[in-house]
C-alpha cells in the first residue's frame, strides 16, 4: 500500500514537471514550427532531399525579411524513410508536439494513407504531395493535396494520348504500389470509354526490379503503339533503356513521377521523345516561378523538379495562412478552406474538396532536354 | 518468345552469379554468412563512378579502383567489424554483418548522396543473336567474367598452397593454427578477395543497368544469398548455377505465369530446394561430429 502512494506521489510530480516544463517553453519561444514528414533515408530519399530543400529556401526567404510577426519559422524534418510502417511514427511524433503547427509531407501514397488518420484526430493541417485519390476521400478534412490526384492526371492523360497522339492500343507497365495501381487503373477505364484497347498490362516493383526484360518482351508481342509507365524515373529510365536494346520502337507516355532531370541523366538518348505529366516546369512561367528557380540554383547547384516547386508552393502556402489566419492549427486550416488564387511558383492554388483545383501540363525529352511538348492538352 | 525470354533470363541469372560467387567463397571459409556483401558491391560501384567521372580515370583502371577501394572497405570490416566478435558465437558475427551492412548504406549516402547517380555509357551495346537467342555486348561480358572467375577461384581454392591453407581453416581453424597456417591472414585474404568480386559485380551491373545508388546492394545481397544457397553455399560452381536457375525461373515465371509473382517465384524455388536437398544442388551435406 505504502509503495502505491509513493509511485502515485511521484507520477502526480512527474506530470506537475512535464506540464510545467513545455507550459513555459511554449510561451517563451519566439519560433514557430513547421514539420516535413518525407521519405529522407531509403529508396526514396531524394525526393524528400528535393522537397526539403525547396522548404528550406521557402523559409529561409521570410525569415530574412523577419518571420511572422516577428518570430522565426522553423522546419522539423521527419523521416518516414518512404515505409508506411514508420509514416504513423512519424505523423504520431509531430501530432503530439504541440508546437508543430503543420505538416508538409508524406511524399508517398501509402504513407500518407497510413499516416492521414493521425494528423486528422489531432487536428494538424497536412499538405500533401501525394496523388492517391483515397486520401481526400472525404474522411480527413485536415489534409490538403496540392497536386494533381491520380485519378484526375491519368483522365488527362488518356486523352492526351487518345485525342492528341492519336494512339488507339496501349501497353501498361506500372509500379506495384498504391500509386502505380490507381493510375493503371483510371487510365484504362477512360482509355477504353474514348475507344481505346489495352493490348497488355504487367507489373514491377519500385526500388527491386531492375530487369523488366520479360515484361517488355511480353508487350511486345503484343504490338501496343503506346506504353503508358505510370511509376518513378528511375525505373522508367531503365525501362526505356532495356525496351531500346530488345528493339522497342513505340511512343512512351509517363506520370509526374518522372518529371525530373534525372530521368534524361539515367536514360541518356533512350528516354528521348518520352512525353510525360508534369504540374512545373521552369519554361511555364507564373509570378515568382523566375525568381523561385534562380535562388533554388545558386543555394543548391541543383535544378528544382516538380516536387521541389510543390514543396516550395506548399511552404510559402502555409506561412502565408500563418500571417493571414494566425499562427494556430485552426487558423492555418481555416486559411487553406477559403484560399483563392494563391500565386504559386507552379500555378495559381485553390483547393475544392481539399484537392486543388489545376490542369496538367505536358513535358517531353528533347535534346537531352525537359522541355514542354509542343501541343499541349 | 520462348528463345528470347530464356536468353532474358540467362543475362539475369549471369548477373545473380557474377554476385553470388564472391559471396559463397566467404562463406566456404569463414562459415559466415556475409550479409554485407551486398553493399560492398555498391561501394564498388560508387568507387568506379567516382573514378570515372570525379577523376576522369579511364574504364579499367576505374574499374580497378573499385575493386581495391572495396577490398579495403572490406579488410577494415574484417579487422574492426568482425575480428573482435570472431570467438564469440556466430550469431554475433551475423548481427555485426547486418550492423556493417547498415553503416554502410548511410555512409554511402552521406558521401554520394542518396539519389541514383548515372554511369556514363563505356563500352558501345550492341545486340548479337542467333538461333533465336539474343544478347548484348555487356551481357556476354557479365557472363563471361562470371564463367573466368569461376574457374580462377577455384584453381586458387583447390590448387595454390594459400587456398590449401584456405580449405584448412574451413575445415578446422584451431587445428590449422596449430599446424603453423597463418589464419588470421587467411581470413583477410579472403575478405579481400570476396569484396573485390563483389565490386567487380557492382561495376559491370552499374554498366549494365547505367545507375549506381546507396541502396543498390540490398536487393542484389539477397538474391546473391539465395543463389549461393540453391546451388549449394559454400560451392563456387554452385553459385553460378543456383544464379542461373534464379534468373531464368524469374523471366519464365514473369512471362507465362505473372509479373507481379517473379520474386516470389525464386523464393518459392529456394524453399522447394531447401526441402528437397537441404545443402543445396552442388552441396555436400557435411556431418556434424558429436
Amino acid at each position: 500500500m505504502k509503495k502505491i502512494i509513493v509511485i502515485a506521489i511521484m507520477m502526480a510530480l512527474l506530470v506537475t514537471l512535464v506540464t510545467g516544463c513545455s507550459a513555459t517553453s511554449s510561451s517563451e519561444s519566439s519560433e514557430i514550427y513547421i514539420a516535413s514528414a518525407n521519405p529522407m533515408t531509403g529508396d526514396s530519399a531524394q525526393f524528400g532531399d528535393m522537397k526539403v530543400k525547396a522548404i528550406e529556401l521557402a523559409l529561409e526567404e521570410v525569415n530574412k525579411n523577419g518571420g511572422i510577426d516577428g518570430k522565426q519559422v522553423k522546419l522539423l524534418v521527419g523521416d518516414d524513410t518512404g515505409n508506411p510502417k514508420e509514416a504513423p511514427n512519424v505523423a504520431q511524433k509531430f501530432s503530439s508536439d504541440k508546437k508543430v503547427l503543420a505538416v508538409i509531407g508524406h511524399w508517398n501514397s501509402s504513407c500518407t494513407l497510413a499516416a492521414r488518420g493521425i494528423y486528422e484526430s489531432a487536428g494538424i493541417p497536412v499538405i500533401t504531395d501525394s496523388v492517391n485519390k483515397a486520401i481526400t476521400d472525404g474522411t480527413t478534412p485536415h489534409i490538403f493535396r496540392i497536386s494533381l490526384t491520380d485519378t484526375t492526371q491519368a483522365q488527362h492523360l488518356a486523352k492526351y494520348a487518345y485525342e492528341v497522339m492519336g494512339k488507339r492500343k496501349a501497353a501498361i507497365l506500372f509500379t506495384a504500389n498504391d500509386f502505380g495501381t490507381g493510375l493503371k487503373e483510371d487510365f484504362t477505364a477512360t482509355f477504353t470509354e474514348l475507344g481505346g484497347e489495352i493490348v497488355a498490362t504487367e507489373t514491377y516493383f519500385e526500388g527491386q526490379s531492375k530487369d523488366f526484360s520479360p515484361q517488355l518482351t511480353k508487350i511486345k508481342s503484343k504490338n501496343p503503339d503506346l506504353i503508358f509507365i505510370p511509376g518513378y524515373y528511375v525505373e522508367t529510365a531503365l525501362i526505356a533503356q532495356q525496351a531500346q536494346s530488345s528493339g522497342i520502337d513505340v511512343p512512351m507516355l509517363g506520370t509526374d513521377g518522372i518529371s525530373s532531370e534525372e530521368l534524361v541523366k539515367l536514360g541518356g538518348d533512350a528516354v528521348e521523345g518520352i512525353k510525360f505529366a508534369g504540374f512545373f516546369h521552369p519554361e511555364v512561367e507564373y509570378p515568382g516561378t523566375k525568381e523561385f528557380v534562380e535562388a533554388f540554383r545558386v543555394k543548391y547547384n541543383k535544378e528544382p523538379d516538380t516536387y521541389a516547386a510543390l514543396a516550395y508552393d506548399s511552404a510559402k502556402l502555409l506561412l502565408e495562412a500563418m500571417s493571414q489566419g494566425g499562427a494556430t492549427r485552426e487558423g492555418i486550416k481555416k486559411y487553406l478552406d477559403n484560399v483563392k488564387d494563391f500565386p504559386g511558383v507552379a500555378g495559381p492554388i485553390a483547393f475544392e474538396g481539399n484537392d486543388v483545383t489545376r490542369g496538367i501540363i505536358i513535358l517531353t525529352v528533347k535534346d537531352g532536354k525537359i522541355v514542354p511538348a509542343d501541343i499541349q492538352p | 518468345m520462348f528463345m528470347e525470354q530464356l536468353s532474358n533470363g540467362i543475362a539475369l541469372g549471369s548477373i545473380y552469379a557474377l554476385t553470388a560467387i564472391g559471396f559463397t567463397m566467404v562463406y566456404g571459409i569463414i562459415r559466415l554468412i556475409n550479409f554485407v556483401h551486398g553493399d560492398i558491391y555498391m561501394m564498388g560501384a560508387f568507387f568506379a563512378l567516382t573514378g570515372l567521372t570525379v577523376l576522369g580515370l579511364p574504364l579499367i583502371p576505374s574499374f580497378l579502383l573499385g575493386m581495391i577501394g572495396a577490398s579495403i572497405v572490406g579488410v577494415l570490416l574484417a579487422k574492426f567489424a568482425y575480428s573482435p566478435v570472431f570467438k564469440a558465437p556466430r550469431i554475433n558475427l551475423l548481427l555485426c554483418a547486418i550492423g556493417a551492412a547498415i553503416f554502410l548504406e548511410n555512409f554511402a549516402m552521406l558521401v554520394w548522396g542518396p539519389e541514383t547517380q548515372s554511369f556514363p555509357t563505356l563500352i558501345e551495346n550492341k545486340t548479337y543473336s542467333i538461333f533465336g537467342f539474343k544478347a548484348t555486348t555487356l551481357q556476354l561480358i557479365i557472363l563471361g567474367v562470371s564463367i573466368a572467375l569461376v574457374l580462377i577461384l577455384t584453381y586458387i581454392v583447390k590448387y595454390t598452397k594459400l587456398g590449401r591453407a584456405m580449405r584448412c581453416t574451413s575445415q578446422d581453424m584451431e587445428a590449422a593454427k596449430l599446424m603453423g597456417i597463418n589464419t588470421n591472414r587467411v581470413v583477410y585474404f579472403t575478405f579481400m578477395i570476396g569484396s573485390s568480386l563483389g565490386a567487380a559485380a557492382g561495376v559491370l551491373v552499374g554498366m549494365y543497368y547505367k545507375a549506381a545508388y546507396p541502396m543498390m546492394g540490398f536487393t542484389a545481397g539477397l538474391k546473391a544469398f539465395v543463389s549461393a544457397v540453391i546451388g549449394g553455399i559454400g560451392n563456387i560452381p554452385g553459385a553460378m548455377l543456383g544464379g542461373l536457375i534464379m534468373g531464368v525461373s524469374e523471366s519464365l515465371g514473369a512471362a507465362y505465369i505473372s509479373s507481379g509473382y517473379r520474386d516470389a517465384i525464386a523464393f518459392i524455388i529456394l524453399i522447394f530446394i531447401l526441402l528437397v536437398k537441404p545443402s543445396g544442388i552442388l552441396g555436400k551435406s557435411v556431418k556434424e561430429k558429436v
